[in-house]
This record gives structure tokens, sequence and C-alpha cells, in this order.
């Protein structure tokens, strides 16, 4: 075994030992809990960087696997670790936002009674992304998939005991599940063709001559992408993502940036050739990502929950990232995706911290109870909110550029102006958070307490040092917003060759014209909510029944009531009516008939000599009748 | 081989058991419950040892037992194992040791409790080993009988009506087994009972198209097929954890052995014939009990027709008459035994201690009992098709099988993993988490001792999640023979 496959086995192993060993051995020692998790974590942290150093820098390929799954006789489908600069740098970044997420919990959850399964469960999490990242094989990255999804269910639905925590990982868990229906059959349907599914083999059985019709690639390459739309909280499959924030915050921080939503857009990155072969699948996925991305930003427009806010930002800024990649730009789209794991991985921790502190979600609520008093968390709100709205030189302006650029070489000139747009909107709403959340207002006075979703419940003593490890984490994180944004170069040499890539200062019109469409955000959001004396309500919210719409997700959850869970639940009542009253009653009523049948017949045996005797006679009388009427007998 | 008669061995174990719980006297259950752990014991040493002498690279039977028995008649003390019936005595030795350790706190009729159990579990490794379509029928009845009176006395909710639709629907189904049996043997016309000489025998091909009809219903009823399956839930409502374990864990996989050992080899004109007929029963199996499960309140309805639609999976693989299906089919037998015996430990620990079993009064059970609502929630989510666990690999085989033969229905059935989730999440969201909906006395969470027979089906779930090679790899080379006999 050389030395990359044994790191990449430490990096996805060593969380899952750590796991087991606090879930199995730990649950009622917290502090030791969190000291082995934590050190899953960095030996997994560790261990991907010398991967990135060994595999990513020099830019090298390596394929490792072992047969894992005998199907039948000609074939067997073999796991292993697939090893290049996209899923090493995609491992940095896991390993990067899980230990910091572990990092910070430890303040963030001190004294929760849970305070051990939640670390089992982080480990869990861990091992399942990091998993589906190394994977070398389709079916092992849907085993995988699976685990993060079922790693999101245990963690959003932590608190077990709130209905609106269990209601959201129900949701999450189920939402995802109709999504990978349509993944496992991709998977089953490649497996079925060419008897394996090793990611290289798939891709080059796509290519050219590479024996898969064009028709084929179609239809699995849209079947795949049903998954990575149910993960990625895309189009129809949006609305369990704004709920699974009723997870502690930090499970937000992890869930948002680099695990679970990033899984999906990191298959179709991992994918990338394979799915653009199939040229319409990938012009479907502009326009639906498109769509999500702007309607997302609509949400985050009227939200007045700050984590509400983040988790719409997260959906539209996935629909960048498909974006990119629809267009064909895997370096874009990962860009996006790396700075976008930074910036909002510390946007939900300095959340964390304010509702930490102010004991809600809500941004007024917040404020007024003084949230500049917070100076880590103001720090790392306004850093990451600038990153979100692609202020330059955060990270999130050079990786948004990227796509952009992308979009303006590829893409119809509709589709640009209207991702121009997004730009715009997204930084109207992240500034109007920020100013929200932390600019004074001297007219309101203190707001009635309103419940804190993924609020820890227990304040302990000797909280400081705990504090401390949030605040660090958030600093640290806030000083990468300045630094992921120089790494577009490095992707772009490694993970599109051919591809011209902008350098980073290079001030082109549409470099421009972003950049005014986010001033003029910023500056819409500061007249409105920033300046003194301002109202402090959006232009969106002046209109009830539009920001209404906007906050019920566009009613589409209520449309799913009213029709798919409606309809499932009436299915299955009529189908438990059927087998109690219509397939088993038939046997019982064949079975009572029987019996019935049996007592009827029983009353003739009746043992009276009298009553046979009357019987007998009875019996000849009739006849005699009839045979005299019908005159036999003369 | 040596000269030991490992498989004769196997069966000694609940033989003797039985005799030993018979020999002690009612008023030491204590010692009674000891012999029953130590003969169950013994049966998962015995299989050990044959699992790890077994040499999957060896084509046909290995640890043959042949000696005449009935020369008039053919009837022969014929006993072997290959890929298809090792996984399963497996499975039954260990649902056998993991029923006694669950039942460790009877006190109503110890000794004869363990007796039928014991009987029970003679019948069920009988069907599992023997080479004999004479045994075969004989041990199916025996294993069959007990059980009615293990769920009439020691039952709960509507016991003697559960008893009783089980029997009869049982005997029905022998009723179809027997004469087609019989069939077979006369029209062998080789005056033999023995299952490798009438594999060997060509039966015309409107007998099988006859016959296999008879034979795949009869012996589907025990395997919950549809609509003959209502018997199942009710009965698996009505018995003791146990016998519950057992019923839903070993029993029902009876059936699908008789299709899989004697149905499809002897008469494989049949099984192509029919196979898009009993594929769509099976799919129905699938969608509707999933669909059934969802609207249940009760948890041991909820796990009855989540056996019946796993079972659906089950017949489906076999339906395909291709190896990854049938490979998917047998290892699901095994993942569904120790997945729905967990279910049943569980649940049975929490009934004996809260006297409900009523999803709207539980809730919230995670807090007050967090060890054993994990197992539940375990088994719900290997149900549930979780990878991890073994039911993923061995639904994910019948898939692909599926797929070959019956791409619709593979669409059907894979689409129906939601309902299946579905059901699953609901239980353990409504009965496990939330709060409490209704007060209930303290009650202790599960400790060392209850722990360990969940935690032993809990290490196999993982154990085939994880390496899925070290069962697939035995199974794999029987199946292979068979498809090529299929074809």
């Amino acid at each position: 075994m050389t030395g990359p496959t044994l790191a990449a086995l430490l990096v996805q192993f060593a969380p899952l030992a750590a796991c087991a060993v606090v879930l199995l051995g730990l649950r009622r020692r917290a502090r030791a809990a969190a000291g082995v998790a934590i050190a899953g974590a960095v030996i997994s942290f560790a261990a991907s960087v010398w991967l990135v150093a060994a595999v990513a820098v020099p830019d090298r390929s390596l394929l490792a696997q072992t047969v894992f799954l005998p199907v039948d006789a000609a074939h067997a489908l073999a796991f292993g670790v697939l090893l290049d600069p996209l899923s090493t740098a995609m491992a940095l970044v896991v390993a990067t936002i899980t230990l910091a997420v572990m990092v910070y919990s430890t303040g963030y959850m001190r004294g929760d009674p849970g305070f051990a399964r939640y670390y089992g469960f982080l480990a869990l999490f861990a091992w399942a992304m990091q998993g589906l990242v190394l994977s070398a094989n389709l079916l092992q990255t849907l085993v995988f998939w699976e685990l993060v999804g079922l790693a999101s269910f245990l963690l959003i639905g932590f608190w077990f005991d709130r209905p609106a925590a269990v209601a959201a990982a129900r949701k999450a868990f189920l939402m995802t599940r109709v999504g990978d229906v349509g993944f496992l059959l991709g998977v089953l349907l490649l497996i079925r063709a060419l008897g394996l599914a090793t990611i290289p083999d798939v891709i080059a059985a796509a290519g050219a001559g590479g024996g898969l019709t064009p028709r084929f690639v179609t239809v699995t390459a849209a079947l795949l992408l049903m998954g990575v739309i149910g993960k990625s909280a895309q189009g129809p499959l949006f609305t369990w993502l704004p709920d699974a924030m009723e997870g502690p915050t930090p499970v937000s921080a992890l869930l948002h940036s680099a695990t679970m939503v990033a899984a999906g857009v990191y298959l179709v990155a991992r994918l990338h050739p394979f799915f653009l072969a199939a040229p319409v699948v990938m012009h479907a996925l502009l326009y639906l990502t498109l769509a999500t991305a702007l309607a997302a930003a609509t949400m985050a427009m009227v939200a007045s929950d700050i984590k509400r806010v983040l988790a719409y930002s997260t959906i539209s800024q996935l629909g960048y990232m498909l974006m990119g990649l629809a267009v064909g730009s895997t370096a874009a789209g990962f860009f996006h995706l790396t700075t976008h794991a930074g910036f909002k991985a510390l946007l939900f921790l300095s959340a964390g911290i304010f509702i930490h502190h102010a004991h809600s979600n809500e941004m007024r609520e917040i404020n007024a109870r003084g949230a500049l008093g917070q100076r880590a968390g103001a720090i790392g709100l306004v850093a990451g909110g600038a990153a979100l709205a692609g202020l330059i030189p955060f990270s999130g302006y050079f990786s948004k550029e990227a796509i952009l650029g992308a979009l303006g070489a590829a893409a119809g000139r509709w589709v640009v102006a209207l991702a121009y747009l997004g730009a715009g909107l997204t930084a109207y709403y992240s500034a109007r958070m920020v100013f929200l959340t932390l600019v004074p207002d001297d007219r309101t006075a203190v707001g009635t307490r309103a419940p804190a979703h993924g609020e820890a419940v227990a304040k302990v003593p000797g909280a400081a040092a705990g504090e401390r490890a949030m605040d660090v984490t958030v600093l640290v994180l806030a000083a990468l917003t300045l630094v992921l944004g120089y790494l577009g170069p490095w992707f772009g040499a490694r993970l599109a060759p051919g591809e011209r890539v902008h350098g980073p200062f290079e001030f082109g019109l549409g470099q421009l014209a972003a950049l005014a469409l986010v001033a003029a955000g910023i500056g819409l959001a500061w007249y409105e909510f920033g300046r003194r004396g301002a109202a402090r309500i959006g232009f969106a919210e002046r209109v009830p029944a539009v920001a209404a719409f906007f906050r019920d997700n566009w009613y589409v959850d209520r449309l799913y009531r009213a029709t798919v869970i409606r309809w499932a639940t009436a299915l299955s009542r009529a189908a438990h009516w059927n087998d109690e009253r219509i397939v088993n009653g038939a046997t019982d009523g064949l079975a009572n008939g029987t019996v019935g049948g049996g007592r009827l017949l029983a009353l003739v045996q009746n043992g009276y000599v009298q009553a046979y005797l009357a019987v007998v006679v009875t019996l000849i009388a009739v006849l005699a009748a009839v045979l005299s009427r019908v005159g036999g007998v003369r | 081989m040596s000269g030991v008669p490992l498989l004769t061995l196997l069966l000694a174990c609940p033989i003797l058991g039985l005799v030993g719980v018979l020999v002690t006297p009612a008023r030491f259950p204590g010692a009674i419950k000891r012999i029953a752990a130590v003969s169950g014991l013994a049966a998962v040493g015995v299989v050990a040892v044959l699992w790890a002498k077994f040499d999957p690279g060896r084509p046909g039977y290995q640890f043959l037992e042949l000696r005449s028995w009935v020369p008039a008649f053919g009837i022969s003390w014929h006993n072997g194992v290959d890929g298809l019936n090792l996984p399963l005595l497996a499975l039954t030795s260990i649902v056998y040791l993991t029923g006694v350790l669950v039942t460790w706190e009877l006190r109503e009729r110890v000794k004869e409790f363990f007796a039928f159990m014991m009987l029970l579990v003679v019948g069920v490794f009988g069907v599992f080993m023997t080479l004999d379509l004479f045994f075969f029928v004989f041990y199916y009845e025996v294993a069959v009988l007990p059980m009615y009176l293990l769920i009439a006395i020691w039952g709960s909710t509507r016991k003697e009506y559960g008893a009783m639709k089980l029997t009869l629907y049982l005997l029905v189904g022998t009723a179809l087994v027997v004469p087609a049996a019989l069939a077979l043997y006369w029209g062998a016309g080789l005056g033999s009972f023995d299952l490798t000489r009438l594999a060997a025998a060509h039966y015309p091909r409107n007998f099988q198209l006859v016959v296999y009809p008879f034979l795949f219903v009869g012996f589907g009823i025990l395997a919950g097929i549809w609509p003959l399956h209502t018997w199942s839930p009710v009965g698996h409502v009505a018995a003791p954890t146990a016998v519950s374990m057992l019923h839903a864990g070993v029993l029902m996989k009876l059936g699908a052995y008789g299709i899989l050992r004697v149905a499809m080899p002897l008469l494989p004109e049949g099984a192509h014939y029919w196979a898009t007929a009993t594929a769509v029963l099976a799919t129905v199996n699938i969608v509707y009990g999933a669909f059934v499960a969802l609207a249940q309140t009760d948890l041991k309805f909820v796990i009855g027709y989540s056996s019946v639609s796993h079972m659906g999976i089950v017949l489906l693989g076999l339906s395909t008459l291709t190896e990854a299906g049938i490979n998917g089919a047998v290892f699901q037998m095994f993942s569904h035994g120790i997945m729905t015996a967990l279910f049943f430990a569980s649940v049975g620990y929490i009934y004996d201690r809260l006297h409900t079993r009523d999803i709207g009064r539980l809730g919230g059970l995670s807090r007050s009992m967090p060890v054993a609502s994990a197992f539940f929630i375990i088994a719900a989510l290997t149900g549930a098709g979780v990878p991890g666990f073994s039911s993923f690999w061995a639904e994910l085989l019948v898939f692909l099988g599926t797929l070959k033969t019956f791409p619709v229905l593979a669409v059907i059935v894979v689409a129906a993993l939601t309902v299946t989730l579905a059901y699953s999440i609901r239980v353990i969201v409504l009965a496990f988490f939330g709060e409490p909906r209704e007060a209930r006395p303290h009650v202790a969470d599960m400790g060392a001792f209850d722990s360990l027979p969940r935690a032993i089906l809990v290490a196999f779930l993982l154990l085939f999640g994880f390496a899925p090679r070290l069962i697939l790899d035995i199974i794999e080379p029987a199946t292979r023979s068979l498809v090529r006999v299929l074809s």
C-alpha cells in the first residue's frame, strides 16, 4: 500500500474510529468524548494536508481499489480511493471545516446532556463525508452519500425532544431520499451496462467511442442529477434546508459548508466529463439552478431569522456553483465551493456566537441585546458577509467572478443578466443581514423573547474557555476569507488545464459590472437598514403578499402538503383499510362462514329422537304430497 | 472431512436441549433456561465450525451425510450444506441463542415454553439441512405446529385468533405443498425422495407448469406472499418476543428456502414460465406492505408489515432467476432475519415494561431508555436500507437482478424505498423522539445482560454491512450452479 493510499484511509477511518469509541465507550464522559473526536479530526486533517502536498500540489492522480462486492460470476465491484487534486483538495476542505466546528462546539455545546453523543455523530458525519469525497466507485459514493444523509438526520434531530428539530430532521432525510431514488437507479443502470461503476471508467465510457450511447448517458445523467438536486437543495427539493437549521448551530455550519449540501456539487464536479456528455441535462441544470439561486435570494431578502437568511443564501450560492459546473467550468464551480465552505462556516459560527449570547435567532432581537459586544462575532459576520456579498478582496468576490466569467463565456445573454442580478440581490441581503444585526437601532425597545432555533440549553459556569474556543475559531475562519480567494489560478491549473482563468485582479467589463451591482445592493441595504433613522423595512417587505410568499418558501411546502403528502397518506390509509377489511376480511369471512355452516349443520345432529322422527314424518308427508301432485302415485 | 457428522450434531443441539428440558422438573426454571442457553450456544458453536470448514470453492454439497432410512419408499437420512443453506443455518442458530437470552425473565410455564421453542428449532434446522424431500416436508410440519401453542399460551393481543389464523394459513400451504411433493416423487419415477436425485430428473414441461405454482404458493404463504400474508402480521403481534423473533426471523425464511431448494431447481421451466407473475406478486408485497406499514399504530404491526415488504424483496430476487438477484435474496433472508429479530427483541423489552406498543401513547423513549431505543432505531435504519448495515447490500443485489429481468418493476421497487424510509422514520420520530405523550412510570433502561443478545444481532448487521464479501463469497458459487440449472 502506497503512502497516499494509507493517508487516504487515515483521513476516513480516524473519524470512524473516534465515532465508535465515543458512542460505545464514552457516552457518559463528555470531555473525553470531545477529546477523542477532536483527536480523530486532527489526524484526519493532518493526513489530508499531507495528501494535498503529495497528490494535489504535484498534480498526480492515483487509483487504488480492491474487490468489495461480488455481483455475479462475471462481475464484482471494487471499492477504493481515487486521489487527484479535486478529491484531495475537497478532503482538506472537509477536514478543516470539521475540525473548526468540533473546536467551536466545545464552547457552544458545553453542558448539553447529549454532549458525547453530539461528538460521536459529528465524527460519523466526518467519516461519511470523507468517504464520499475519496471514493473510487460510484456505488461507494452512493453508500457514503446515504451515510451523510443519516448523519444529517441524526444531527439535525440532535435535540430529539424538540418537535421542530425532529420534524426538520425527518423532512431532510425523506426529501433527500426522493432524489436518491434517482441516484440509485442511475448507478444501477451504469452497473448493468458496464458491469462496474469505477469513476474513471464511467467517465471514459461516456466519452467518444466509450461504449455508452448518448441517450443512455443522458438518461443516467438525469437520474444521477436527481440525487444532486435533493442533496444540494435545488429546484423543487430545496425546502428541507431552511428547516434544517433547527439543529445545533455548529451543525448548520458543517452542513451548509463542506458536507451534506456540498456533496451534490462535489458529485457533479467529480463526474464532470460524464455530465458534460449529456448537454441537454446540463442545460436543464443551468436553468433550474439559476431559478433556484434567484428564488432563494428573494427568500433571504425577507427572512428575519439570521440562520434562515444564511440557509437561503446557501441554496442560492449552491445554485451558482452548479451553474458554473453546468456551463462546463469545473474550476469555477469547485473554487466557489471552497470559498463558500470557508465563509459560510464562518457566518454560521459567528451567528452562533450571537445566538449563544442573545438566546434568539431573530436579527432584530440579537441587535437589541447588544450584538456589537461580541467582537469576534461581529468581525466574523462582517468578513463573512462581505465575502458572501462578493466584495473585493474577500474570497467570495474571486470565486463568484470566476463563475460569472464562465457563464459569460458559455451561456446565453439572459442567463448572464439574471446571474448578475442575483449577485446584486446577494449583496443586498448580505448587507441587510449585517446592518440588521450589528447597526444599533435606537428607535426600538427590546422586544419579546422569541425562542431560538438550534440554541444550546444549558449555561454552565466556567464557560470562558469555551467562549474563547468559539472566538478563536471564528477569527481563524475570518482570516481565511482573505486568503482563499487567491486559490483560483491554482484550481484552474489543476482542474481545468485548458481553461482560461482570470487573474485575481483583472478588471474587465464583467468584473466592473458585478462590482457596481454589489455596490448598488449594499447601498440600497444601507439606505433601508443601515443609515441613521432608516425605516429598517426592505422594499420586498413593504408588500405583504410578496413578503408572505417569499417567507413561506414560495408556498412550495404548502403545495407538497396539499398534494404528495396528502396522497401518500390517503394511499396508505386505503391500503390499511383494504388489508384489514378486504384481504383479511375475506379469510375471516371464510373462516366464520365455515364455523357458521358447521353450527347450522350441527342443529340437525341435536340428538333428540322426537326431532329426528318429526323430520322424517314431515319429509315423508311432503314427499307424498309432491308425488301425488305430479301424479307419481295412483 | 473428519468423521464427525457435524450436521447431525447441529440437529442434536436442540434435540438434546429438548430432552434436557423435559427431564428437568418444572420447579427449576433457572436450570431449564441454562440448558436452553447452552443448547443455543452449542448450536452457534457447531455452525461456526461449519462456517470455518466450509470451502466455497468446492461445487456441490459439503458435510454430506447419507444413510438409507426407509429403502422401500426411497427415504434417506440425507443432509448437506451449500452456500444457500449455510447462511440460514447460521441465522437460525443466532436467532435461537439470542431468543433464549431475551426470554430470560419468563416466569410462566418456563419448561413448556422452552420445550416447544426447541421443538420448533429442531424443525427449522431440519428443513435447512435436509436433502430429502420427505424429511423436508416432515420438518416443515415440526416447525409449524409448536407455533400454535407458543402463541396461544404465551402470546398477547388476540392471541388465540392470531395463533389459529397462522396455523390455518400454514396448513393451507402444506395442503398445496404435500400433493406437489408427492407429484414430484411419482413424476420422477425414481422411487426416491432424494432431492439431489430428483433435481437430476427432467420433468415434462406441462408437469412443471402445473406443479410449480403449487409449490410457489404453498411455500410462498409461509414467506408472506400477497394476498395470503395477513396471518403474518397478526401472528407477529400475538406472539411472545422470542417466538416473534423466530417466527419473523427464521420461520418465514422456510418458505422462501422451500422455493429456492425444491421448486426452482426441480422445476426450472416452471420457474421461467411463472417468473413474471411471481415477480409482480413480490412487487405488490414490497409496495403494498410498505404503504400498510405507514398507516399502523402498533409498533409490532409496523414491523409485521415491514416483514411483508422485505420478504417481497426476497421473493422478487428469486423471481429474477439471475445470479445477482438470487444472491441478494439469500443475503436478504439472512439479513432480514437478524434485523427483524432485533426489532422484536427491542419492542419486547419496551412492551414488557410499558405494557403498550401504541405509537400514539409512546413518544420520547430515547430520553427515558436510550439504549433500548438505540437498538430499535438501528433495526429501523437497517430496514430503511441505510448502508453500513447488511440489508443495504442484499437489497442492492436484488435491485440489480431485477433491473436485468424486469426493469419496470425495478423502478417501482426503488421508488418504493421512499415509502420504506417514510414508515421507518415515522416510527422513530413518533415513538422514540419528541416528548412522552402520556405520563408513564419511570422504567430502567436496558442493562448489560439485556443488551447482550441485541448487541450480538447488531454486530452481525454491521459485520456484513461493512464486509458483505464474508457472506457473498459463500452464497455466490451455490447461486452460480443454481442459475446454470435454471438456464
